[in-house]
């Protein structure tokens, strides 16, 4: 399902302004996103910040869903919740804004309610450590 | 039965599957995907307009080497997947939109 051509034929419809429930798979959003289990809800990007998580096409040969964690004009840095390393990308690139995230049992849950927007603050500047949380994480 | 308007059979992938188009919101874990035959019998649903069992098994048999037995069979599950997926309605139905 995650092959490109089906990204695309989602992204064909967020632009004609389609709400696109898309499933995911991996593990660079945990613990936001939890991949093969959870989807995402695409919408068209509009205006957008740090702090988004957006469906973007980074580094020129890949489309990932990860966090904005920077914006410099026109150029966008891009990290996974579940990563340590960044992507980039140009405005243009991003392609869509990811709203909520749906679980396996159909429950929606708002990315950006104000204790989300903090836990995911916090997650940011805990990214020492993020490495050892990831792992504990992953056991329980 | 008629083939919802909203519905379209499109090439994804190389994968022929249903697509939801003009719906405000379109959920891809249940995209609708079909077989070489499935699709075939799509589009001839979507060319009769007014469809039923009978009349796409009488295609499928000018079509294809299957007896009339197997052909409705297939037809008959089909239509009934379809059905429950949402994606097509009873002429009445729609009459009464």
């Amino acid at each position: 399902m995650n092959d490109n051509g089906f990204i695309e034929e989602a992204l064909r419809l967020v632009q004609k302004g389609v709400t696109v429930t898309f499933p995911v798979t991996g593990q660079s959003m945990l613990p936001f996103i939890i991949g093969g289990k959870e989807s995402v809800i695409l919408h068209r990007p509009g205006l957008i910040d740090v702090g988004d998580v957006v469906l973007a096409w980074v580094d020129g040969n890949r489309y990932v869903v990860h966090r904005i964690i920077k914006l410099d004009y026109d150029r966008v840095t891009l990290m996974g919740d579940g990563n340590l390393t960044t992507e980039h990308c140009a405005l243009s690139d991003i392609k869509a804004r990811v709203t909520h995230v749906v679980s396996a049992d159909n429950k929606k849950r708002d990315l950006y309610s104000r204790w989300r927007v903090r836990a995911a603050k916090l997650w940011y500047w805990l990214r020492p450590i993020r490495r050892y949380l990831l792992a504990i994480y992953r056991r329980l | 039965m008629r083939i919802k308007k909203d519905f379209v059979l499109r090439e994804v992938c190389g994968e022929n599957v249903i697509m939801g188009e003009s719906l405000k919101a379109i959920d891809f874990r249940k995209i609708l995907s079909l077989n070489e035959s499935a699709a075939w019998l799509w589009k001839e649903a979507k060319a009769q307009g007014d469809f039923t069992v009978e009349s796409l098994t009488e295609r499928l048999c000018e079509e294809y080497d299957v007896t009339a037995e197997e052909a409705k069979l297939c037809v008959t599950e089909l239509v009934e997947k379809w059905d429950k997926e949402g994606v097509v309605e009873s002429s009445y139905e729609r009459r009464t939109e």
